[in-house]
C-alpha cells in the first residue's frame, strides 16, 4: 500500500540570471575578439602604455588636448540657441557666396581712375553682388528672433499647419 | 484578423510603381504586394490579418494624381502607383499626427525591437517631430493580471479594436470618437479588470507600439528598461530637450543601437502552444529562462494572429519554483531527492522483476496527451518490445475515444474532416456538447468571426446557455443525454422532407437501406418527448441544416461522455452522411480534441489496440514489419489487445496489474470516482510517474522522474486538425529535468534496449521508416511555419487537409451509415438523486491546474453553478454553502446562481483547486459500453443547503458579468468628422533640413 505523501522541491533559481549572464557576456566577448584584445593590451601594457604616453608627451599632441578644453569649457558657456543661429547665419550666407561664381577677368590693382571707373563698371558690381548679398543674409540671420533649431520646423514655432488631430 | 489572409484570383498582373513595372496577383492588398518585392511602404494601422483600418495616414501613395491610402488599394491591371513628391510629404504629415499622439523614448521603452512605430518613422527619416507630444488627461490601465493599457502611448490605430471585434470577436474594445480626447474603451469605458475582457491578448498582439504591453515584459525588454521610472523620466526629458537642438535622426540612431543591442539577448522560439487541440503557434520571445511574451504570427496556419489567455500569457509554470528538479524515490514513507542513475536503475530493476514475476501483461503504461508525437511513439514501444505488453493507452479514452469510434464505424479516419478553414468557410456549423468559446476559444473566434461577418449560421445543442449558445441563430438546451435521438431524429427529417443527398448517398455509402429502416422510431416527437425541446425548434434546425450548402459538425465531450457516447458520435457521422456533407470544403465531422496532443498520442501508437498510423496489433502482417523495424522476432510483440486506461487502474485494484509508469497524467484527478482511483494507486505494486510537478497522482509514486515542459525540448504535436507542427526548444530543461524521450532512451537501454536516439528527429526517420501512415514526415518538411495534415504521400509531397474527397477509408471506398439505437443514461436524476451535475472546462485553467494555477489567481475555479428557478426553491444565493453528494462521494461547494444552467441541472469546473473539490469524487464507474471512456457526464447528485453564505466564489468584475458591446468596426469615418480633424489632400509644408 502505497499511501499518498507531499515532497516540497527545492526551487531551482531561475531569476538568473547573474550566472549565466557572465556566461554570455564572456561567450560573447571571446566571440567578438574583445577578450583576446583585452589579453593582448594586459599582456604588453607596459610597451602601449610607453608608446601612448610618447605621443602625450608630444607638443602638438599636448596642444590638441589642451584646445579641445578650450572648446569644451567655451561651449559648455554658449547658448545653443545662440550658436546654431551664428552657424545658420553664417552657413547661409556661405552659401550665397557659393552661389555666384567669381569674375576671373579684373586682377590687376586698379588706381584711383581705375576704381573710378570701377565703380561705374556693371561688370564688377555683378560680381560683387552675392558678396554684399551675403553680408546682408548675415546679418539678417543674426537678427532673427532666437528659436531652438529643430522647434524652427514644428508647431511650436508657429508653423502654418494644422494642430493635433484625433 | 483569422487565418486568411485575404483572397486573390491568382492571376498575375502588372503594375506600375514609382515607374518600375511590377508583376503582382491579381487583387493582392497593395501594400502586401509592394512588400513581396522587397518594397516596404510605411503604413501603421494596415495589417495582413486586420486589413485597412485608415486611421493612420502615413501610407499615402499617389494614383491617378490624387493621393490615396495604399492600404486601401488591391492590385488590379495597369495600376500606376507613385510613392514619391506629393505622397512623400502626407505620408511624413501623417506620421507627425501620430507622434503628437506618442511619446517617444525608444531606448528606454520595453517594447523597442519590435515596435512597428518606431521602425516606420525610423524608415520615413523625418528630420524632427513637427507637432510636440501632448498627453492625454488618461492614468494607465494596469488592472488586468497580463497587460496594460496607457493612453499616453495609444495613437489611436484602431488595431486593437480591429483585433478585438473582428478577429477575437469578443466585442469588448472601441473608441469613441467624439470624446473630446478619444482613447481605447473597454465595455464603453470601464477599466479592463470590470469589463468582459477574457485577457486574449490579441489587442496587444495587434498594438503596433506599446501603448498595449504585456506585463512580462514590464522593465525586461532592454538593457536600459530596468531602471527606476524616476531615473527613466530624467533621462526622457534630457534626450527631449536634445533632440530640440540635434533632431530626430541622432536620438533614434541611439533607439536604433539599443535595439540592435537586444537582438543579441533575445531569442525568439517558434514552439506549439501546450494548452488544447487548437493548435496555436506563437514566437516565444525569450531571454535567458525569462519569457518575455507570446507573439502570435499571421504564419501560423491554425491561429493566426490569434490567441487565448492560456497561450499567450500562462507561461508563469516554466519557472515554477514547485517544478520538479531531481528524480525522487519512496524511502520509508517520505520521498528522498535521488541522481537519474539510481532511480532509473531501480526502475529497470523494478519493472525486469515484475515482468519476470507476473508476466508482461502485469505492467501498463499511460502516455502522456502533452507530450509530443516521438515520445508517444517511445511510450508505446517501451511497452510493446522492451516489456512486451500492449497494456498502454492514453487519455483520450477519458475524452475522445467514443469520436474516434464514431468515425471509424462510419467513415474510417479517427480525426477532424478538415481543417479550422473548412469550419470558417461552411454555411452551417452545428455545436454538439462543446464549450467551444472556453474549450478552444481561438476556434471559438473563427466561428464568431464568420457569424458575424459571412452570414454563417449556428446551432448549437448543449444543456448549458454559453457564449456559443447565447450567439446562436438556433440554441436547442436539450435534457442531457438526448443528443443520438435527435440526431437520428434529423437524420430521418433529411430522408422525409428530400434534403437527404441522394446522388452522394448513392454514389459513396453503403447500408443506406438498413440505416434508413433503423430511423423508424426516430419521429421529431420522440426527440421532443427524450430531449424536452419543442417540435417546431426542431423543424427550425433540422431546415437549417438540411438547406445548408455546407455544414460542420463540432463536437466534444458532451456528446463522448455518455454510456453510449460512441452511438452519439456515430449518430453525427450518419448525420453527415445523410446529407452529403463530406469530401468538400465546409463540412465534415469535427470531435474537438482537448489536450494540445491528444491527437498525437493516438495517431504515434500509445492505444492498447493499435501501433503507431492506426495499425491493429492483431494484424500480423503488422506485427511483422513492426517487429522488423525494431529488430526483432514478431513473436517478441504482443498480439494481444491490452488493456485501456481505466481497466489498468482497476488492475491495480485487482491485482491483475503490478506495476503502473503513468507520464504527465492527472490520473486521480482526471479519472471517474476518484476514491476508487485513489484505491486502486494504493495497491499498486510499483507505480512510476514522469511529470513536471509533484501531482495529485505521483503522490502515490515510488519513485518520480522530473520531466521537462514543452518548450524546453524539440517535437512534433498533432493538432486537432491533423496537422502535424514542430515545437523548437526554446531554453534549456530546469535543474536535472529531462525530456521524456530522453528518460525513455535512457530506461530502454538500461533494459537492454540501446535505442540510441540523439535528438527526435531521428525518432521522427524511425517512425517514417516503419508506418504506413506516416511515411513522408520528416523534420525538414515540418521546418519553421510548415505543417502536414496526415495522412500524406509516401514521398510527403502531398499531404491531406481534406479527408474523403475521392474515397473513405472504408472497405470500397465507400462510407457506412451505422444504425445506432438511442439508451437512457446509465445514471439519471431519480427520487433519491434529484438533480444532474454537469462538468467540464473554464477558459482560463486547464484540466488540474498544475500549469494554470502558476498564473491565474487561484479561488474562481471552486464553485457550482445553480439555476435561478432551483436557486428560488432552495433558498440558495450567489456564495451559499452546498453539500453536493452523488452515490460515490461528497463535495463541498459554494453556489453560483446563473442563468448559464437551467432547471435541476448543475455545472461544475473540472479544475479543483484542492483533491477534494473534484467533480471526479462525485462520478462513477459507469462507461462507455464500447470503449470505456467513463459516463462523466451522466452524474445525479442530490444538495443540502449548509448554514452559512461564504464570499461569493466569483468576483463581481469576473469578466463572465461584463457586458460587451459589439461594433461592426473601428468606424474611422467618425474620426474624419470631427472638428480637429484635417483631410491630408495637399502636399503639407515640410521641413527639408535642419
Amino acid at each position: 500500500m502505497a499511501q499518498p505523501i507531499e515532497f516540497t522541491p527545492t526551487p531551482v533559481d531561475t531569476s538568473g540570471a547573474a550566472r549565466a549572464e557572465l556566461e554570455t557576456l564572456i561567450r560573447t566577448l571571446h566571440e567578438h575578439g574583445v577578450l583576446r584584445l583585452a589579453n593582448d593590451l594586459v599582456a604588453t601594457n607596459t610597451e602601449w602604455l610607453q608608446i601612448l604616453a610618447n605621443g602625450l608627451g608630444k607638443p602638438g599632441t599636448g596642444r590638441a588636448i589642451q584646445n579641445i578644453a578650450v572648446f569644451a569649457m567655451l561651449l559648455s558657456r554658449i547658448d545653443p540657441t545662440q550658436l546654431y543661429k551664428l552657424l545658420s547665419a553664417l552657413h547661409g550666407s556661405l552659401e550665397s557666396v557659393a552661389s555666384s561664381a567669381p569674375d576671373d577677368t579684373h586682377r590687376a590693382a586698379p588706381g584711383i581712375l581705375g576704381l573710378y571707373r570701377l565703380l561705374k563698371d556693371e561688370t564688377l558690381w555683378r560680381a560683387l553682388a552675392p558678396v554684399i548679398e551675403a553680408i546682408r543674409v548675415f546679418g539678417k540671420g543674426l537678427d532673427a528672433q532666437a528659436e531652438s533649431p529643430i522647434s524652427a520646423f514644428t508647431a511650436t514655432a508657429g508653423f502654418a499647419a494644422p494642430p493635433p488631430h484625433a | 484578423m483569422g487565418t486568411d489572409s485575404g483572397t486573390t484570383d491568382g492571376e498575375s498582373c502588372g503594375i506600375h510603381f514609382d515607374g518600375t513595372a511590377l508583376r503582382c496577383s491579381r487583387g493582392q492588398p497593395l501594400i502586401d504586394a509592394l512588400q513581396a518585392h522587397g518594397i516596404k511602404l510605411p503604413h501603421l494601422c494596415y495589417t495582413k490579418a486586420g486589413g485597412p483600418i485608415q486611421t493612420c495616414d502615413t501610407c499615402w501613395v499617389e494614383v491617378g494624381g490624387e493621393l490615396k491610402r495604399a492600404c486601401t488599394l488591391k492590385v488590379a491591371d495597369g495600376l500606376e502607383v507613385k510613392s514619391v513628391g506629393r505622397a512623400t510629404s502626407a505620408r511624413a504629415e501623417g506620421m507627425n499626427r501620430v507622434l503628437a499622439k506618442h511619446e517617444l523614448y525608444c531606448a528606454v521603452c520595453d517594447n523597442n525591437g519590435d515596435c512597428e512605430l518606431h521602425n516606420t518613422f525610423v524608415s520615413m527619416n523625418l528630420p524632427a517631430q513637427r507637432y510636440p507630444f501632448t498627453p492625454k488627461p488618461y492614468a494607465k490601465d494596469t488592472t488586468n493580471p497580463f497587460y496594460s493599457y496607457d493612453p499616453d502611448q495609444c495613437i489611436l490605430c484602431g488595431r486593437c479594436v480591429e483585433a478585438c471585434q473582428n478577429g477575437a470577436v469578443n466585442e469588448v474594445l472601441g473608441i469613441d470618437w467624439s470624446a473630446e480626447h478619444p482613447r481605447v474603451l473597454w465595455d464603453g469605458g470601464k477599466p479592463i479588470e470590470d469589463s468582459s475582457c477574457v485577457s486574449c491578448g490579441a489587442c496587444v498582439s495587434a498594438c503596433p507600439c506599446n501603448a498595449l504591453m504585456e506585463k512580462s515584459m514590464d522593465g525586461e525588454g532592454g538593457p536600459f528598461t530596468g531602471m527606476p521610472q524616476k531615473l527613466k523620466r530624467t533621462l526622457i526629458d534630457a534626450s527631449k530637450a536634445l533632440e530640440d537642438t540635434v533632431g530626430m535622426r541622432s536620438i533614434t540612431a541611439v533607439s536604433e543601437i539599443d535595439r540592435t543591442l537586444r537582438q543579441a539577448e533575445i531569442k525568439r522560439t517558434k514552439i506549439v502552444c501546450n494548452y488544447c487541440a487548437v493548435g496555436c503557434t506563437y514566437e516565444m520571445w525569450t531571454r535567458g529562462r525569462k519569457v518575455l511574451k507570446m507573439q502570435p504570427s499571421v504564419e501560423a496556419p491554425a491561429n493566426g494572429m490569434l490567441s487565448c489567455v492560456k497561450g499567450k500569457f500562462m507561461w508563469d509554470f516554466v519557472n515554477s519554483g514547485e517544478r520538479l528538479t531531481k528524480p525522487l524515490i519512496r524511502d520509508h514513507g517520505r520521498f528522498r531527492e535521488a541522481s537519474w542513475d539510481e532511480a532509473l536503475g531501480l526502475i529497470a530493476r523494478r519493472l525486469t522483476e515484475i515482468r519476470t514475476q507476473h508476466g508482461p501483461d502485469s505492467i501498463g503504461f499511460i502516455a502522456s496527451s502533452k507530450a509530443t508525437d516521438e515520445e508517444s511513439y517511445l511510450t508505446q514501444k517501451m511497452a510493446r518490445l522492451v516489456v512486451g505488453t500492449n497494456n498502454v493507452d492514453n487519455c483520450s479514452r477519458y475524452c475522445q475515444s467514443p469520436a474516434t469510434m464514431g468515425l471509424f464505424r462510419t467513415v474510417g479516419y479517427g480525426g477532424d474532416s478538415g481543417r479550422i478553414r473548412d469550419i470558417v468557410h461552411a454555411d452551417c456549423v452545428v455545436i454538439v456538447g462543446n464549450n467551444t468559446a472556453e474549450s478552444h476559444p481561438v476556434i471559438a473566434s473563427q466561428i464568431k468571426q464568420s457569424h458575424k461577418h459571412r452570414g454563417q449560421k449556428l446551432i448549437v445543442i448543449d444543456p448549458r446557455r454559453h457564449e456559443m449558445a447565447r450567439r446562436a441563430d438556433i440554441h436547442l438546451p436539450l435534457v442531457p443525454g438526448s443528443d443520438t435521438a435527435i440526431l437520428s431524429a434529423f437524420a430521418r427529417y433529411m430522408f422525409d422532407h428530400g434534403h437527404a443527398d441522394q446522388a452522394f448517398l448513392d454514389a459513396r455509402v453503403n447500408g443506406v437501406t438498413a440505416y434508413r429502416e433503423s430511423l423508424e422510431p426516430f419521429t421529431l416527437e420522440f426527440a421532443s418527448q427524450v430531449s424536452g425541446l419543442p417540435v417546431d425548434q426542431l423543424v427550425a434546425a433540422a431546415e437549417m441544416i438540411g438547406s445548408a450548402k455546407s455544414v460542420c459538425i463540432l463536437f466534444a465531450m458532451g456528446i463522448t461522455q455518455h454510456s453510449h457516447g460512441s452511438d452519439g458520435a456515430t449518430a453525427i457521422s450518419n448525420l453527415l452522411l445523410v446529407t452529403g456533407n463530406y469530401g468538400r470544403e465546409g463540412t465534415g465531422a469535427y470531435p474537438m480534441r482537448g489536450h494540445n496532443n491528444v491527437q498525437g498520442a493516438s495517431d504515434f501508437g500509445s492505444m492498447c489496440n493499435i501501433y503507431c498510423g492506426y495499425e491493429s496489433v492483431t494484424d500480423e502482417a503488422v506485427r511483422a514489419r513492426w517487429a522488423q523495424g525494431w529488430g526483432v522476432a514478431p513473436e517478441q510483440l504482443s498480439n494481444r489487445v491490452g488493456l485501456n486506461n481505466i481497466q489498468m487502474i482497476d488492475g491495480l485494484g485487482t491485482g491483475s496489474v503490478k506495476a503502473l509508469y503513468i507520464i504527465g497524467e492527472e490520473t486521480l484527478i482526471s479519472d471517474s470516482n476518484a476514491n476508487a482511483t485513489a484505491e486502486c494507486l494504493e495497491k499498486a505494486e510499483f507505480l512510476v510517474v514522469e511529470d513536471v510537478f509533484l501531482s495529485k497522482t505521483a503522490r502515490f509514486a515510488d519513485v518520480v522522474l522530473p520531466a521537462c515542459v514543452s518548450v524546453e525540448k524539440d517535437g512534433t504535436y498533432v493538432n486537432t486538425e491533423r496537422r502535424i507542427q514542430r515545437s523548437y526548444k526554446a531554453m534549456e530543461p530546469l535543474g536535472e529535468s529531462r525530456a521524456d524521450w530522453q528518460i525513455l532512451t535512457d530506461l530502454a537501454r538500461r533494459m537492454g534496449h540501446d535505442w540510441g536516439y540523439t535528438h527526435p528527429s531521428q525518432i521522427m526517420d524511425e517512425i517514417a521508416s516503419i508506418s504506413l501512415m506516416f511515411k513522408g514526415v520528416s523534420y525538414a518538411r515540418l521546418e519553421g511555419w510548415k505543417s502536414l495534415h496526415w495522412p500524406m504521400s509516401a514521398d510527403g509531397s502531398t499531404d491531406t487537409p481534406l479527408l474523403y474527397t475521392e474515397n473513405f477509408n472504408m472497405p470500397e471506398g465507400k462510407a457506412l451509415l451505422y444504425p445506432v439505437q438511442w439508451n437512457t443514461p446509465a445514471e439519471a436524476a431519480d427520487g433519491e438523486y434529484d438533480l444532474y451535475v454537469n462538468n467540464g472546462r473554464l477558459l482560463e485553467y486547464f484540466q488540474g491546474t498544475n500549469q494554470t494555477r502558476r498564473s491565474a489567481e487561484s479561488g474562481e475555479a471552486e464553485f457550482i453553478e445553480v439555476s435561478p428557478e432551483l436557486a428560488q426553491a432552495r433558498h440558495i444565493e450567489d456564495g451559499t454553502w452546498l453539500r453536493v453528494t452523488s452515490r460515490r462521494g461528497v463535495v463541498k461547494m459554494r453556489a453560483v446562481v446563473t442563468d448559464r444552467v437551467s432547471g435541476n441541472q448543475l455545472y461544475m469546473s473540472i479544475h479543483p483547486p484542492q483533491a477534494e473539490d473534484n467533480v471526479n469524487l462525485l462520478t462513477g464507474d459507469h462507461r462507455d459500453v464500447d470503449v470505456y471512456t467513463p459516463a462523466y457526464k451522466e452524474t445525479a447528485v442530490r444538495i443540502e443547503v449548509l448554514s452559512g453564505t461564504g464570499r461569493k466564489p466569483r468576483r463581481k468584475n469576473n469578466f463572465r458579468y461584463g457586458t460587451p458591446t459589439p461594433l461592426p468596426d473601428v468606424n474611422v469615418a467618425a474620426k474624419w468628422k470631427r472638428a480637429d480633424y484635417a483631410p491630408i489632400t495637399e502636399q503639407a509644408p515640410h521641413p527639408e533640413r535642419i
